[in-house]
């Protein structure tokens, strides 16, 4: 295959993915709205994962299967006798903490959406053969740093329910390894900038 | 800049306009600006060896040490 045809493809797939955050986060508003709306039409939507909690509970789990996944949640009730699915139904989320959850999501859809535009930005000057340019060095440090507010973001979680509460730590360092290698990948742009600044200034 | 580059003075010795040596020497008018403006990085060999040539000098003629 050609590198044009290779990179033609992977623009193609980084707007593709583009398209997919802005459908996903109009999807997301909509159930947001509607939640408020209607919020009954929510109550067989038990956020407990069916784990069936006592009255306080504290559960941690590891996974390996998809990458290293850590996964600590503490789970309480006011009234310890009833059942999760009464309690932590998603039309009894407090409406503090359903705020909180779509403003961390939507920054969450937010950065990754950005995340692929840096990406295909830096796609399409390979493609122009121009690689080697201060803007892509900015454009991996950037999505470093995206990658890395989403994993802050994205590792812990706190719902409050009217008559109890779920909060807990969820790490997946899969994108702490992605944020460390868009940095070092910035590094490396950034000698193949000085390296082909260098080369134009040989006479 | 430590090396200093005296192409100028060489040129003005030789009566040679830019484009003139760029044209002998078979390089672009924009890198023997680059050269003739200290702005360098290196230089390679065969330019020099083309440069002499064309003004009928010696290395040392065009480059000079500087300390800063």
């Amino acid at each position: 295959m050609k590198k044009n045809t290779l990179l033609s493809i992977a623009i193609v797939i980084c707007k593709f993915i583009r398209v997919l955050y802005v459908l996903t986060f109009l999807i997301f508003t909509g159930f947001f709205v509607h939640l408020q709306i209607n919020p009954s039409y929510y109550n067989k939507i038990d956020l407990s994962n069916k784990l069936d909690f006592k009255n306080n509970s504290f559960v941690t789990s590891y996974k390996v299967s998809n990458g290293i996944h850590i996964n600590t949640r503490r789970t309480y009730k006011y009234e310890g006798e009833q059942k999760d699915s009464e309690v932590f139904t998603l039309d009894q989320l407090k409406k503090t903490s359903l705020y909180v959850s779509f403003i961390k999501y939507s920054v969450v859809l937010f950065l990754g959406f950005l995340c692929f535009g840096e990406f295909q930005k830096v796609m399409e000057s390979v493609k122009e053969v121009k690689t080697f340019q201060e803007n892509n060095v900015l454009s991996f440090r950037r999505i470093g740093k995206y990658l890395l507010i989403i994993c802050v973001l994205t590792s812990f979680y706190y719902h409050v329910f009217q008559r109890g509460g779920i909060n807990g730590i969820n790490i997946t360092p899969n994108l702490l390894i992605l944020s460390l290698l868009a940095y070092i990948m910035a590094e490396i742009f950034k000698e193949g900038n000085n390296l082909e600044e260098e080369n134009k200034l040989t006479v | 800049m430590a090396i200093i580059v005296n192409l100028d003075v060489m040129m003005a010795k030789r009566k040679m306009s830019l484009s003139e040596l760029a044209e002998k020497v078979g390089i672009t008018l924009a890198n023997l600006s680059i050269l003739k403006n200290n702005k360098a990085k290196a230089i390679r060999f065969s330019t020099l060896e083309a440069i002499c040539e064309a003004l009928d000098c010696q290395p040392a003629d065009i480059l000079e040490y500087g300390k800063d």
